[in-house]
C-alpha cells in the first residue's frame, strides 16, 4: 500500500514538473534575438578578456583536476579491490535473500534505527551527512536521466532547474547541519569511547568546506544577479547572497576562483575515499545487506 | 642466563624462525569478511560493551582496533602499495614486525567471542566469525594459538576432547550417575540401539586448522547413526554443531538443545512437572546460545512452566547479557580475565536478590562459578535441567 502511494506521489511530482516546464519556459534569448553572453558579460562580468579567460579556462583546469582526482580514485578502488579478493571462501551462507536485503537496506543503512535508538545527535550527523550526499547524488542522476529521456531541461531556467535549484539547497543544508553538529559531537560533547583521529578531521574539515564553498558560490552569483522571485528557491544560497549584495565587490571574479577551488576540494574529496575511512560508505551498505541475508537464511533453515 | 630465560629465548627463536617473512595468508576469510573491516567506522560502540576492554581497558583488545591493524597488515602485505612494492616504497610503506603480529595475535584471543560487538556494531559486522577466521590464518602463519592454549588443541587431537582426559572416561559420568542412583539406567550406545534422539553430551573444538578434521569426522560418524534429533545441553557444543559443521558438510538430522526438547516434552505430555519448586532465580543467557543462536525465549518459557519458580530478571539481559567470560579460549588463554569479568556477571546476579543463578551452558557454569568462588557469593549456581529435574515427579520420567 506504502509502495503504490510513493509511485503515485512520483507520478504527480513529474507530470506537475511537466506541466510547469511548459509554463514557465520561455526562450527568452530568441525573444530579445540576442544570446544569452551578450547580456550576462556586459552587466555582471569584469570585462570581456575576464570572461573569455574564464571561458577559456575554467574547464580545462576542472576537467585536468577531474582526470587527476578519478586516476588517483581508481588506484586506490584497485588496492581496496586487490585486499577484498584476497578473501576466497562463500561471502554468503545461501543464496542472496533479496527480501530481507531491500529491508535491511532501508531500515538500517538509510534510516539508521540501530544508531537512532543509541544516540540521536549521532544519528543527526549520520543521516544529515551520509544521506544529505546520498539525496544529492540521485536528485542529480534523476534530473540528468530526465532531461536525456524526457528533454526536461535543468541548466536552462526552467520549472525543472528551480525543482533542482530547491533540492540541492535542501540537501545541502542537510549536510551543513549534519557537519556541523559532528564538529560538536566530537570536539564539544565527545564521549569516552570516541577518538579524534586525524583522518576524522581531515574528512570532517573536506565536507564542511566542500558544503560551505557550495552555498558560497551561489551566494556570490545571487550578489550578482538582478533580484527575482525565482530565486527563493535557492532558499539558502539568496539569503547568502542578500548578505552579500551591499558589499559591491566583484564577485563574479571571487565565483571564478572559488568555483576552481570548490572543484578542487570535491574532487580532492573523492580521491582521498579509498584511502580514508570514508570507504565505509561502500563497505556498511554491504556488510548490513549481507548480514540480513544471512539471518534471514538460519532463520528460513531452522529446523 | 638462567634455565628458564635460555628456554623462554629458544621458544622465541623458535617462534621467529616459524613466523619470520611469512604473510598472513587469509583464503580461509571470504571477501565480505575483508570489506567488513573496511566497514569498521572506529566509532568506538564496541569499546563500551566489550566485557573483556570493561576489565584492562586496553585499546588493542577492542574490536574497533582489531579490525584497523588487520588491515594494516594485509595492506602492508598485498596490494598496490605493499611494503616491497614500488608504491609502497614511493609512499614509504613500513612492513609489519613479527612483534606487532605476536602482539595482534595475543590481543586476538584475548576475547570470548560471546558476540556483543556485532549487535552494537552499527555496521552490523559478523564479528566473531572475522575474528575466528582471523585466528585461523595466524594459526596457519605460527603465531596461535597462545602457548597457554595449545594443550586444548593437543587433548582434542589425541582425546577427541579439550580436557586431556582419555575415550575411555567419557561415559564415566552415567555410571557415577547411576551408582549414585541420578538415573535409573544409563543411556543406551545409539551405535548398537538405533533411537530417533540422540543426546550429545561432549563437545570438541570446531573451528581451528588443527581439529577441523575432527568436526568433519564427527559429521561423518552422526550422519551414519541414523538418528532424526540430536539434542545438546551445551550452549558451544549447540552453536558449534548447528552454525559451524553445516560450513563443512550437510546434517541429515535436527539439533536442538536440551532446553528446546525439555519443552516439546513438557507440551506433548510426556514430562509433567508436578513439584512446586520454590526458588528465586536469575537467568544467565549463555551467549552461543542466545547471541550466536537467537534462543532467547526458550529458556524463559521453561522456567516458566515450573511450577514454584521466580524469575528475576539481571539489568543486562538477551542480547545485551553480559558474558561469563569463559568462552572463545579466554579462560584458558586469560584466566584472570575470565575471573573479573564473570565477578561482574554476579555482582550483577547478586543485585536480582535471587537466591539461584540459573543457566543452560556447563561452560558458562564453570565461568560463572569462578566469579562465585572468588566473591564468597552466597549464590547457588544450577544448570537449568537441574530444576526440571526437581519439578518432575517421578525421576524415572528422565
Amino acid at each position: 500500500m506504502k509502495q503504490r502511494k510513493i509511485m503515485l506521489l512520483v507520478f504527480i511530482s513529474i507530470s506537475l514538473l511537466f506541466t510547469l516546464d511548459a509554463s514557465a519556459r520561455e526562450d527568452y534569448s530568441a525573444i530579445i534575438e540576442q544570446d544569452c553572453d551578450a547580456c550576462h558579460l556586459d552587466r555582471y562580468y569584469p570585462g570581456r578578456d575576464f570572461f573569455e579567460a574564464e571561458d577559456n579556462y575554467k574547464w580545462k583546469i576542472f576537467w585536468a583536476m577531474t582526470v587527476i582526482a578519478v586516476v588517483i580514485f581508481l588506484i586506490g578502488m584497485v588496492n581496496t579491490t586487490m585486499l577484498w579478493k584476497l578473501g576466497k571462501s562463500p561471502s554468503l551462507r545461501g543464496k542472496l535473500k533479496w527480501g530481507p536485503v531491500i529491508k535491511s537496506i532501508l531500515t538500517e543503512v538509510i534510516l539508521e534505527k540501530r544508531i537512532i535508538k543509541t544516540s540521536f545527535i549521532r544519528w543527526s550527523v549520520f543521516f544529515g551527512i551520509s544521506m544529505g550526499f546520498v539525496f544529492l547524488l540521485i536528485a542529480f542522476l534523476a534530473f540528468i536521466l530526465l532531461k536525456f529521456s524526457t528533454g526536461l531541461d535543468f541548466i536552462e531556467p526552467s520549472a525543472t532547474h528551480l525543482a533542482l535549484d530547491l533540492l540541492l539547497d535542501l540537501f545541502g543544508t542537510l549536510i551543513l547541519i549534519g557537519t556541523l553538529l559532528a564538529m560538536v559531537r566530537r570536539y564539544v560533547l565527545r564521549s569516552a569511547q570516541m577518538e579524534n583521529l586525524t583522518q576524522d578531521t581531515v574528512a570532517v574539515i573536506f565536507i564542511f568546506f566542500i558544503v560551505l564553498t557550495g552555498f558560497l558560490l551561489e551566494g556570490f552569483r545571487f550578489a550578482t544577479l538582478p533580484p527575482s522571485p525565482t530565486t527563493k528557491f535557492s532558499f539558502l544560497g539568496s539569503i547568502i547572497g542578500s548578505w552579500l549584495k551591499p558589499l559591491e565587490l566583484p564577485w563574479t571574479v571571487y565565483h571564478f576562483y572559488l568555483w576552481i577551488f570548490h572543484g578542487f576540494i570535491s574532487l580532492a574529496f573523492i580521491a582521498y575515499i579509498p584511502f580514508s575511512k570514508i570507504l565505509h560508505l561502500i563497505a556498511c551498505p554491504i556488510s548490513i545487506a549481507a548480514t540480513a541475508s544471512d539471518e534471514a537464511h538460519l532463520e528460513t533453515n531452522k529446523e | 642466563m638462567s634455565d628458564q630465560e635460555d628456554k623462554k629465548a629458544d621458544e622465541e627463536k623458535k617462534v621467529n624462525e616459524t613466523t619470520n617473512n611469512k604473510k598472513i595468508i587469509v583464503d580461509n576469510l571470504s571477501p565480505r569478511q575483508i570489506i567488513e573491516i573496511d566497514a569498521c567506522t572506529r566509532c568506538g560502540e564496541c569499546v563500551e560493551w566489550c566485557p573483556v576492554y570493561n576489565q584492562d581497558e586496553r585499546e588493542g583488545v577492542t574490536p574497533r582496533s582489531k579490525a584497523t591493524r588487520f588491515k594494516k597488515i594485509l595492506s602492508s602485505q598485498y596490494g598496490l602499495f605493499r611494503a616491497d612494492s614500488f608504491l609502497g616504497k614511493l609512499f614509504r610503506k613500513r612492513k609489519v614486525t613479527p612483534e606487532e603480529l605476536k602482539q595482534f595475535a595475543a590481543d586476538l584471543y584475548e576475547c570470548s567471542t560471546c558476540r556483543q560487538c556485532h549487535f552494537v556494531c552499527p555496521s552490523q559486522i559478523d564479528t566473531v566469525e572475522l575474528w575466528e577466521g582471523i585466528r585461523r590464518s595466524f594459526v596457519d602463519a605460527g603465531y596461535g594459538p597462545l602457548e597457554q592454549q595449545k594443550h586444548l588443541i593437543q587433548s582434542v587431537k589425541s582425546y577427541d576432547n579439550p580436557w586431556g582426559q582419555p575415550r575411555s572416561s567419557r561415559t564415566r559420568w552415567a555410571k557415577i550417575a547411576k551408582r549414585q542412583k541420578k538415573i535409573v539406567q544409563e543411556p543406551r550406545d545409539i551405535t548398537r540401539h538405533k533411537a530417533e534422539v540422540l543426546y550429545f553430551v561432549g563437545c570438541t573444538g570446531s573451528y581451528d586448522v588443527n581439529v577441523e578434521q575432527v568436526a568433519i569426522n564427527t559429521i561423518k560418524i552422526l550422519d551414519e547413526l541414523g538418528f532424526k534429533t540430536m539434542i545438546t545441553s551445551c550452549a558451544g557444543c549447540f552453536k558449534t554443531i548447528k552454525r559451524d559443521y553445516p560450513k563443512m558438510g550437510k546434517l541429515n538430522f535436527e539439533v536442538k538443545h536440551t532446553v528446546e526438547f525439555l519443552i516439546d516434552l513438557i507440551q506433548s505430555g510426556k514430562l509433567k512437572l508436578k513439584n512446586e519448586v520454590n526458588m528465586k532465580v536469575t537467568y544467565h543467557d549463555p551467549c552461543h546460545m542466545g547471541r550466536h543462536n537467537n534462543l532467547y525465549d526458550a529458556p524463559r518459557k521453561l522456567l516458566e512452566l515450573i511450577p514454584g519458580i521466580e524469575l528475576i530478571e539481571m539489568e543486562r539481559t538477551r542480547e545485551n547479557a553480559r558474558c561469563c567470560g569463559a568462552g572463545g579460549g579466554l579462560k584458558a588463554g586469560y584466566p584472570d580475565i575470565q575471573n573479573k569479568i564473570s565477578q561482574t556477571r554476579i555482582k550483577e546476579a547478586e543485585a536480582t536478590g535471587a537466591t539461584e543463578l540459573v543457566s543452560a551452558c556447563p561452560f558458562c557454569y564453570q565461568g560463572l562459578q569462578v566469579g562465585i568462588q572468588a566473591l564468597d557469593s552466597t549464590l547457588t549456581m544450577r544448570d537449568i535441567t537441574e530444576l526440571v529435574c526437581m519439578a518432575i515427579e517421578d525421576k524415572s520420567q528422565v
